[in-house]
This record gives structure tokens, sequence and C-alpha cells, in this order.
């Protein structure tokens, strides 16, 4: 026992410079809602420039152009208390420059691309370490006490726990000062509302500078701190970031205590599992100890997490706007013309690149489809690469199949995996998801990638060369050159057609509003799974390409740091659109035909790392849609491209009666921990019948037709939708049955046009026309505009599309809420006429929340009464606005209209 | 099998050549002009730089100042100045792949065996140009079996098998604790190189332990700890370069009376000299005659050539040892051999003859496919042991070859 003890206090130390890592993230993502992933490289910066303190006590300004080294002593190394002092000074100034020129000047860009910012921010920092301190790894002395402490037989380093209590009462210290000082509480509110809190005096801009600060400050003195206990290098300092952000994502990048427990249990964790693998047999010897950890907390959160987001819950994370493909065919036969043209002409290593161009293009797609259709990222893509690669190795070379059965063969034990991979999407999302996959990808790494049996015994996997009718095709060979390119034509076609498709708009939809999509009739855990399948079926095409072009395939191509560096190119690219993959394979790849050429002509081998990073940053200050977006649209001004077609007029389809199916609500009741928002509620809305719910601000209304509609677990009772029980159905099932709601603030698919809005709910319903339905309820709702963006319409006309979008289903029974929120007068007398005429031409039932009681009392054929969770009325407007109970329990006086 | 320790027989055996290639060197000391003047001979070399994961520049630095002694002192081969194409890797097999790509584009003869921990993903294409290497640090398994190569040095399988005969022979351990680095070659060396060899020595399964950490470890203190709870006499620490400062210095904190074995990459002075780090009582296997040495006719060119031709900012280790090494063997072997061997399809017979050749800084190679099974390419699988006392690092002037117990 003492043993096990021993080893849990050793793994402290490690596990506490996670922790303050993670407080920092932690710190800067409050106020400026950015994952930093240059957390590790700028912990590296801070003890590099300790370590030079320590050893000639000089100050090294890793900026090209100013003085290389200033010295503070004549040579001699400066004690450690005015280096760590130091240090942190020099960790102070390198968050602000970050701040100052990196992230402020793109704070109105979405976070997306302020995280893509810090991926750059690692390779400048990865970069100028290089050139100011070369690659040779570092040591210092220790700073803390070094005593040994026995416990039983084993001997724990003083110095651990010394590392430990600090940053617990580091910790301590910041949660303190976040909870109860005027700055703390104000940058907790910033991550809530910056509008907000600017109106009280503060600037979000100021607060946020600290932060970064701040934060920089703590990743420099965990970078300090660290420093005696491992090597400071600069291959394997930046990946302290992956613990690191598994902690923050513990305390949801909010709780300080929260992060700090995932770091002090993340190191405990981990050292005794090195023990376990040590002294029994049984505990795999694939390096769990650092796999393992990160796994237990991936699970912890996928189970903390929701089918669908609650209501309120964060924002959809912000990508830029999907663009629509025009002229697929005529595009695909351009680039495959240009390609083919390519590859004749060029010879040797530019083929080569051309090749490596597009097979990263390849992989590029995969994220198109999962990040930019979908809005999954996906931190791990390069990891499925790798594993069609080494499958496709092990069944040429140990198999022996043949190449094309061999590559069916890998994508088909790929696709699996990247389903699996795929599983916790369906509870968490946005960043959270993405670091996620962070957990997973190390994983592959630690397990997969060591597995003798995918990856071969001698450490790397051989893939032969494969012949086609007794002729050989080789790796930089114009036959191999053509079928790749044959590959990246066809793998954009399927991406650009998907965009058009149903699904392509399920998946857009899924992307912008989870909540919206499911309610109309959207599978989104199918949608989600579906996009995770098609990315790693096509990650796998390229992997198998990658793999037989190398030749020789080694993990370290696969590793989730490449991955992440995969993602941040393509978004660079324009993480949207197939030309953004492109882009990225032949502008920005490692091996690709633009640096390839650079490089034979300018030796920029020191440089490469530094010209990488600004050129990332600067990807994002010019346009953060990415550099084939900027391409499309120099094309669109010189009028070199075909204007985006026009929605063609699609008649009406023709719409008589929806199905005849009556909404029951019996006895329901909704708790939230012990308070009961609704309390055994029973109401009947029948099909042709407009039923009104109104009652007070937090009377449950909302709770109630959440449950009704699948939002919200019932606690008691049944909802019984034309006499059939769904009470245990998800939201998309009720949709589909003909049970439909719209949201109080729309939720619309903002990134999709008005008529894609209109056919994403189209799509679901039963009917063999579901362009004519879509022209139909835009035309019933009143929608003029078709081709307009619907984050562009004004609020009358988003109230109208979000009614039109749920006509779209064909529903049954339409549940309302807030319909005429934002209108003026005439336009709530115009919706109250417009959902007669509609209950009378089609049948359909309606259930109508609102607060503007002129509606509900004049349209509705009766009305039911909230207050405090229960019924207090129900009947006829003029028996709801004469009973005394409502008049004075809700309306507080006279009841008039 | 034992390990084969250099005897008076076997010193007979390599001293003829060895005092042939002392004579010619010193046929033509050191500031003597004997340029070569004839078209170059040019070789392609691919070296890991400017990487994070670490750079081998030195290698690429000696290899030049190799070449520039062999052509401004030792009148090049057959009068031909050699000369070096070189490229920057960055450990990434996209980069190997490139640099192979633009050298291959030059049209060298042969490849001069560079180094990279993904310089397997280079083979390929060499292949397919049918180019020939010479030289070079391999790091994987095939790397080490490319036919159409002949490493000087056997690398893993040299110094790993070595170390493991070393510990039960020399340092008569019972109980052993390996101590790695994770990675696939590791993962691939370790049972083969190591426990396969101690093993064969005597030592029972349960008297060899096995605790591994990561290049990106936190900490190595769980990982000494938990090989110390295991009780050994000797751990033998496989690390790459940056791993070794954390092992040196947890052993020190928490193992300070346990023998530990290492590969000489840990020897390293800019490792050695920094701070909080100490190496003392370490036994290292290398593959070179340690640069301390100067009384070695071949380390004492060496220290000066590189450092007339290399500048002053390159580092003495193991790594610029290995590029000034291959070129001085290549020379060596060339210009004693007809100029019509200076072509692609030629160039490897020479060493291939089935005759020990002088290796300069090294011990005799062999190139005849059998010095090691499975691995072709190995021409010697010879290693070196070094023992530091304080900051000293004692040359044994013996060499050790456990090759023959691998799996």
């Amino acid at each position: 026992m003492s043993t096990h003890l021993a080893f849990l206090l050793i793994g402290l130390g490690p596990g506490a410079v996670y922790a303050l890592l993670g407080i920092g993230l932690v710190v800067e993502y409050q106020a400026s809602g950015v994952v930093n992933f240059a957390q590790g490289a700028m912990a590296m910066v801070v003890a590099y420039e300790f370590v030079e303190l320590r050893t000639d006590g000089a100050i090294v300004f890793p900026v090209v152009g100013l003085p290389d080294r200033w010295h503070l002593t004549t040579g001699s190394p400066l004690g450690s208390a005015p280096a760590v002092a130091v240090s942190l000074a020099y960790a102070a100034v390198l968050g602000l420059l970050v701040y100052l020129l990196v992230q402020r000047p793109l704070r109105h860009r979405p976070p997306t691309a302020r995280s893509v910012a810090t991926v750059g921010v690692t390779l400048l920092c990865e970069g100028l370490v290089l050139l100011h301190f070369g690659s040779t790894s570092r040591s210092t002395g220790n700073l803390l006490p070094t005593s040994r402490l026995r416990i039983g037989a084993s001997v724990v380093p003083g110095d651990r726990l010394y590392l430990a209590g600090i940053v617990t009462v580091v910790a301590a210290g910041l949660w303190a000062l976040f909870r109860f000082t005027r700055f703390g509480i104000a940058t907790r509110a910033v991550a809530d509302s910056e509008k907000g809190v600017a109106l009280t005096g503060y600037s979000p801009d100021l607060l946020a500078g600290a932060s970064w600060v701040l934060g920089t400050v703590l990743a420099g003195a965990a970078g300090i701190l660290i420093a005696p206990l491992r090597p400071l290098d600069p291959g394997t300092y930046t990946l302290l970031v992956i613990p690191a952000l598994m902690c923050a994502l513990a305390g949801r990048f909010r709780s300080i205590v929260w992060t700090l427990v995932a770091g002090l249990g993340l190191g405990a964790i981990s050292a005794e599992v090195t023990h376990l693998q040590v002294v029994h047999q049984w505990v795999p010897q694939l390096a769990v100890a650092d796999a393992l950890p990160l796994l237990v907390i991936a699970a912890l959160l996928a189970a903390r997490g929701r089918g669908l987001p609650a209501r309120g819950e964060a924002a959809p994370i912000r990508l830029p706007r999907p663009s629509r493909p025009r002229a697929v065919g005529a595009s695909a036969a351009a680039g495959g013309l240009v390609g083919v043209i390519g590859l004749v002409v060029l010879h040797g290593g530019y083929r080569a690149a051309l090749i490596q161009s597009l097979v990263s293009a390849i992989i590029a797609m995969s994220l198109i489809i999962l990040v930019g259709f979908c809005g999954q990222i996906s931190l791990a893509q390069m990891t499925l690469a790798g594993i069609a690669g080494f499958a496709y190795s092990q069944l040429t070379a140990s198999a022996g199949l043949p190449f094309p059965v061999a590559a069916v063969g890998a994508l088909v034990l790929t696709v699996p995996f990247g389903i699996v991979l795929g599983l916790p999407a369906l509870r968490l999302r946005g960043i959270e998801f993405g670091i996620v996959t962070i957990a997973a990808a190390v994983a592959a790494e630690e397990l997969l990638f060591r597995w003798p049996t995918l990856v071969g015994s001698l450490g790397s996997a051989s893939v032969p060369q494969a012949s086609v009718f007794g002729h050989p095709v080789g790796r930089a060979s114009l036959a191999f050159g053509i079928a790749v390119l044959g590959l990246a034509v066809t793998v954009g076609v399927v991406v650009a057609r998907v965009r058009q498709t149903r699904w392509g708009r399920a998946m857009l939809a899924v992307r912008s509003q989870e909540r919206a999509a499911a309610s109309l009739g959207v599978s989104v855990a199918r949608t989600k799974l579906g996009a995770f399948a098609l990315s790693s079926a096509i990650a796998g095409i390229g992997g198998v390409a990658l793999g037989y072009e190398i030749g020789q395939l080694s993990s370290d191509s696969f590793r989730v740091l490449v991955s992440l560096g995969l993602l941040a190119l393509v978004y660079a690219g324009g993480v949207t659109m197939v030309s953004g993959a492109i882009a990225m394979g032949v502008l920005l790849a490692p091996g690709a035909l633009v640096p390839t050429i650079i490089q034979r002509h300018v030796d920029i081998t020191a440089y490469q790392l530094l010209l990488l990073g600004a050129g990332l940053i600067g990807a994002m200050f010019a346009n953060d849609t990415g550099i084939a977006s900027g391409f499309v649209s120099a094309l669109d001004r010189l009028g070199l491209r075909r204007p985006p077609m026009r929605t063609r007029p699609v008649p009406m389809a023709d719409i008589h009666t929806v199905p005849d199916r009556a909404l029951e609500i019996e006895s329901l009741t909704v708790r939230f921990g012990s308070v009961a928002a609704v309390n055994a509620v029973s109401l009947r809305v029948p099909p042709g019948r407009i039923v009104g719910l109104i009652g007070p601000n937090g009377a449950g209304k909302t709770s109630l037709i959440d449950a009704a509609t699948g939002f919200v677990a019932a606690t008691e009772g049944r909802v019984r939708f034309g006499g059939e029980d769904v009470s245990a159905l998800p939201p998309h099932q009720r949709a589909l049955r003909g049970l439909t709601r719209t949201f109080q603030f729309d939720e619309l698919f903002d990134d999709l046009t008005v008529w894609e809005n209109a056919l994403v709910a189209a799509d679901g319903a039963a009917s063999r026309d579901p362009e004519g339905l879509a022209a139909w309820a835009l035309d019933v709702a009143g929608v003029e505009a078709r081709d307009v963006f619907a984050e562009d319409l004004p609020p009358a006309s988003r109230k109208a599309l979000s009614l039109a979008r749920a006509l779209c289903t064909m529903p049954s029974v339409l549940v309302l809420d807030e319909p005429s929120s934002g209108l003026d007068r005439a336009g709530s007398i115009q919706l109250g006429r417009q959902l007669k005429d509609l209950v009378r031409r089609a049948g359909i039932g309606l259930l109508v929340v609102d607060h503007d009681l002129g509606l509900v009392l004049t349209c509705c054929d009766e009305v039911v009464v909230l207050d405090a969770g229960r019924v207090i009325a129900h009947g006829s407007p003029d028996e709801v606005r004469a009973d005394p109970s409502v008049v004075a329990a809700y309306l507080g006086g006279a009841l008039s209209v | 099998m034992t390990i084969i320790r250099t005897s008076w027989i076997a010193a007979l055996a390599v001293a003829a050549p060895m005092v042939a290639v002392a004579a010619c060197s010193s046929s033509h000391p050191a500031g003597t002009s004997n340029r070569a003047l004839g078209p170059p001979i040019l070789l392609g070399m691919a070296v890991q730089e400017n990487s994070p994961a670490g750079s081998m520049a030195e290698m690429r630095i000696a290899a030049q100042a190799a070449v520039d002694y062999v052509n401004n002192e030792l009148g090049g081969i057959h009068g031909r100045p050699l000369e070096l194409a070189t490229c920057a890797t960055m450990a990434t097999a996209e980069s190997n792949i490139a640099c192979a790509h633009q050298l291959v584009d030059r049209r060298p003869i042969a490849i001069l065996g560079g180094g990279d921990f993904l310089g397997a993903a280079a083979l390929s294409v060499y292949q397919q140009a049918g180019l020939p290497i010479i030289g070079g640090a391999a790091f994987s398994e095939p790397e080490l079996s490319y036919p159409n190569a002949v490493r000087f040095q056997g690398f893993s399988v040299a110094a790993l098998p070595s170390a493991a005969a070393y510990i039960v022979d020399n340092l008569h351990a019972h109980r052993v604790a390996i101590v790695y680095t994770d990675s696939p070659v590791a993962r691939a060396d370790v049972p083969r190189f190591v426990r396969h060899v101690l093993v064969g020595k005597g030592l029972a399964n349960s008297d060899v332990s096995v605790a591994s950490g990561t290049l990106g470890s936190a900490d190595w203190a769980s990982v000494m700890t938990a090989a110390a709870a295991t009780h050994p006499d000797v751990m033998f620490a496989l690390t790459q370069g940056n791993t070794c400062i954390p092992i040196l210095q947890a052993r020190a904190q928490l193992a300070p009376t346990t023998k530990l074995v290492a590969l000489d990459n840990c020897l390293d002075p800019r490792l050695l000299h920094q701070e909080g780090t100490t190496a003392d009582g370490v036994v290292a296997m290398g593959l070179f005659v340690s640069p301390t040495s100067t009384s070695d006719p071949d380390v004492k060119t060496f220290l000066s050539k590189f450092a007339q031709y290399g500048g002053s900012q390159a580092p003495i280790n193991a790594l610029s040892q290995e590029g000034f090494s291959e070129v001085m063997n290549l020379w060596d072997v060339l210009h004693q051999a007809p100029a019509s061997a200076l072509t692609t399809t030629g160039i490897l017979a020479p060493f291939k003859d089935g005759r020990a050749h002088h290796n300069f800084m090294g011990h005799d190679y062999t190139c005849d496919g059998h010095q090691v099974p499975k691995f072709p390419a190995v021409c010697d699988a010879h290693a070196r042991v070094f023992t530091v006392h304080g900051s000293a690092i004692n040359d044994d002037p013996s060499w050790v070859n456990g090759s023959g117990l691998i799996a």
C-alpha cells in the first residue's frame, strides 16, 4: 500500500505543472474565449529564458533584428530568485505581445480563427527557440529542496511535494482573485457577456489583455518549475499543452479548482500506472501511462455531456460561412486538367511535391466534411490516416493482398475507428469535443501505433510497391501521380456534391443549431456519425496514398500535433470549401509544391517554422475564411466566375391537410433537482385547434414544451401523439411523426440561405416534393427572399422563416414558442390571421406560447394558464379572461386586451 | 556465443590495414598542398537540422570538414574533389522524401548517409533512383537492412546487444532493469537486442524488468522509481538524447548507488556540462573511439581537421565523429579502388569485397552482408565501452560484440 502511495505522491509534481498550465488556459479563455494551443510553447520560451539566465545571466530577445542577448551579469549565472523574477516579467511581456500583436487585432474574428492563430504562435515560439537556443536540450538544477521522503521501501523526491504545494497555494489565490475581486468577477463576466461588462465601465479589451498576461505568467511559472524534472527542448515542451488542455476541459474552462484537481489526479494516476506496468505483467506494456488518464477524463466528460445542448447552453462554435459550390463538374474537369499538365510537365522532386500536395489535399478534404460542414472539431484526423496507412501496409506486406483489395480493406478497418471517434460528439460539442479528440489521438498513438499487429514488429511498416499488369508503379511516377490526382478529383467532387444533398444540408444545420435541426426531424446523431464515417474514409484514402508514397510508415507522421497543424493549415486554406483543401495542399502543407519550389531556390531551412507560423497568423489577419475564399472573391470581382445560382422558382406543392394526430400531455412533471418546473400538467392539442399557453415568467411554459417535444426528459407523466406514447422518443423522431416546434430565439441556420433553411426541414418530411413543400411553406409564412442568408434577415422575417421552416415538416401539431416576439402590433395581428388561416387550410393543431396576450386571447380556441408549474386555469379565452385566479395570480389586476 | 573481445590475435588481424591507412594519412601532413582539381564527384547527404525533434547538423558540418580535408590535403579521389549536395530534413517523412528527391535531382553518384529519425522514409526514393548509401546514422531496421547500402557502424544492433553482454559478463549483474524512451523502434529493439541477450547470458526472464517513459514524459522520477523498485544490480538506459538528462538526474536523486549503463549519446558534452546533471559512475556504450583518446591517430586527425575546416561552433560528439568518419572511410576505400568504381552501380563493390577495412575511429569493418544476421547493410557490430569518473570519460581500448546473441 505504501508503495502505491509513494507513486501517487511522485505524480503530484508533474500533475501540479499540468494544473498550472491548465489554469493559465482557463484564465485566458474566460476573458477572450480563445483556447491557447501555444500554452506549452510559451512555457518553453520562458523556461529557456530562465535557463539562459541561470547559465550566463543573459536575457535573450527572440525577435529578429534586436540584439541577440543582453547580459545582466558579466557572464556569470544569475541566482535562482532573480532569475525567476526576471523570467516571469519576461513571460508577462510575452503574453502582452501575443495579445497586442495577434489576439487583439483578431478580436472580431471567430474564436476558432483566434485559436488557429495560437497554433501559429506555437510555430513562432518553436522557430525562435531553435534560432536562438538550438535544439540541444537544456537542463537546470533543482529549484526546490531535494529532501527525500521514504515511504515504505520507496523514495519520494521532496521537491515534487513542494511543487504540488506551491501550485495549490497559487490556485487558491487565483480562485480567490476571481471569486472576490472586482477584476476577477468582471473577467468571469466577460465570458458571458462582453457588452454587459463594457456597460459596467470595464474595458473587455483591457481585461482580455490582463488575462493573457496572467495566463502567460502562469505558463512561464509552470515551464520554470518543471524544468528541473524533464529536458527542456523545443520538440517535447510544447506537448505539455495536451494534459493541460484536458485539465482545463475537466474544469469546463471555468473552474480553477476542478482544473487543479484534474491536474493532480492526472499526474498521480500516470505515475501509478507506470509503477503497475513494471511490477505486474498483466498491465499492458504499451505506453498507457500517458494515454489512460486522458481517456479517463474524456470518458467522464462524455458521461457528463448531453445528447442535445440545453436551452441557453453555449452558442455553437463559429466557423466561416460555408461556400455554395458552383459548376462542380466543370471545376473538377478544369482542376483535373491542370493537375495532369502539372504531373506531365514536372519531373523528379517537383512532381513528387505535387503528388504530396494532392495527398495532403485529400486528407484535408476529410476536414472539410467534418469541420467545415458538420462543425465537429477533430484533432485526430491524421490518426485516422495513420490507421489506414498501417492497415494497408499490413494487408499488402503481411497478408499479401493485391493493391485494390488491400486499399479497400484498409478503409473498411478505418471507418469504424472514425465512427468510434465520433461517439463522444453525441454528448460533447465545440472545442470540448475537439480536446477530447486529442485524448483519442494520444491513446491511438500510445496504444494502436505501438501495437505490432498494426504497425509491424520493427517500429516501422513498409508498403510494397504495387504493379499494374506486371508494370511496377513508382512512388513518384506519372502513373501514381495520375492515380492520386484521380482520387483527389473524385473526393473533391464527392465533397462538393455532399454539400448540395439533403445530408449536406443536415450537416450544416447540425453545425449551426443542433436543437433546431433535431426539432425539424434531423437525426443529429446519425448526421454526425455519418460525417465521421465519410470523413474517416476520406482520411483513410489519404492515409493509404501517403503510405504508398512514403513506402516506410512510422507513427511519427501521425502524431496529435501533426493533426493540430493539419487543422490549422486547412483552416487557413479555407475549411468550408474544397478549394480550401487544395490551397492548403499546394501552398501550406509540409513537402507541398510551392514550399518545395521556394526551398529549392532560397535556403529557408532555418526559418521554416517562423515563416509557417507567421503565415498562419497572417492568413487569419487577412481573411479568416481562408486563402481560397480570398481567391474565389477575387475571381468574382473580376467576373471570372459564374455568379451564384439563383434559386429557381419552384411550383408550390399541393398541400391539402396533414395527418390527423393530436398531442396529449398527461400529468407531466419536469424537475430540475428539487425544483418542479412543471407539476402534473395535462393538456390536449387536437388537430385544427389553436391552444394558447400563457403564464408569468418562470411559470414553466418553456419547460413544458421542451418536455413535450423531447428536449427535456419528463420526470413523470406521458406524452402521447396520435395515440402513440412518444415520451421516450428523441426530438427528431417526434418531429418525423408530425410534432414540431419553433424556438423563442428562432435558432435559424444562420449560415444557410432562406431557401436552404426551408429545405433542411422539407427534406425530412414525408413528401415526394420537398422543394415544392419548401416553396409552399415560405409562401404561407410570407417569406419572399430566397437567396439571402438567414443571418442577414430582419427580425420579423426571421420569425416568419422560423414558422416556414417548421411548416416544412408538415406537422400535425406545431408548437410555437413566442412567435410574436419582436413584432409590432400590426405584425402581431397579421400573425394571428396567418395562424388561423393555417389551421383552417391545413388542419394543423397549434400550441402557442406567447407573452402577447392580445395574440393569444384573440386567435386561440382555448387557453391554458400556468403558474409555478401548475395549471391554474383552462378554458376559452373568455373564460380565462374572466377567471379570478388568473387575474389575481397571473395578471395581478384587470385583464384587458 | 560469447562476446568477442579484442585479443592479441584480433589486434594483429586488424593491425595491417590500420598501419596502411595510418601511413597513407601521414603521407600528406596537414597543410601540405595536394588539392584535387578534377571534375567533382557529387555525393548527396540529408541531415536532420533545425527541427524541434533535434538537430544533427554537426554530422553535416563534420562530413563537409572531412570533404574539405580530402580535397585540399589528400588529393581527392583519383584527383577528383568530392562535392557534397546537402539537404536539411526536419524529422518528418515529408521532409525526408522532399530532400531525397532534391538530392536525386542533383544526380549524385551515391548518397553519403546522413541522419534523421525518420530517414527510412527516404529509402524508397533512393531505391527508385538506384542510388547506393554509404555510411550514415541508421535509426531503424529498414535502414540497417537496406541492401544497397554499407553501414560502417551497427548502431542499435551493435550497441544494445554489446551493452547487454557487457552487463552480464563484466558487471556480473543478476537483476537488470531496462529503462527506455518509448518509441516504435525502441519497442522493437528492447526485446530483441537487450532482453534476449540478457536471457541468453543466463538471466531469468523475471530478473529483467522493463520501465519506459516517453519523449514527452513530464517527469522521469516515477519511471526510475519503478525501475529501482525491482532492486536491480544494473539499470540499462536506452534513451533518445534529450531524455538522458532527466534519467541521470533522477538516478542521482533516487538510486545513486545503482550502476547505470547508457548509450554514448548520454555522454554528449553539451548535456553533461549542464547544471544539475551528473554522470559520475555511468558506463556508456559507443561506436567510436572516444574523442578524449587524443593519442589515437584517427582521433588526432579528426580533432585537428575538424577544428581547421569545421569551425569552432560545431560540437565534438558521436554525430560529428560519424560524419567525419564516413567520408574518411569512403576516401580510404575509393582512392585505392580503380577509377571505374566511381559510378552509381560500381561504387559499393570495393566496400563489399569481403575484406576487413580500416574504420576511421571505429572498429574494422567487413561488408560481406553477414556481420549481423538479417541486417545485410551492417558491416560491423562492435561497440566501445566508456566509463565516467567525475566529469572525465575513460575509454576502455577494447571492443565488445554481442550481436551473435540477438534474436
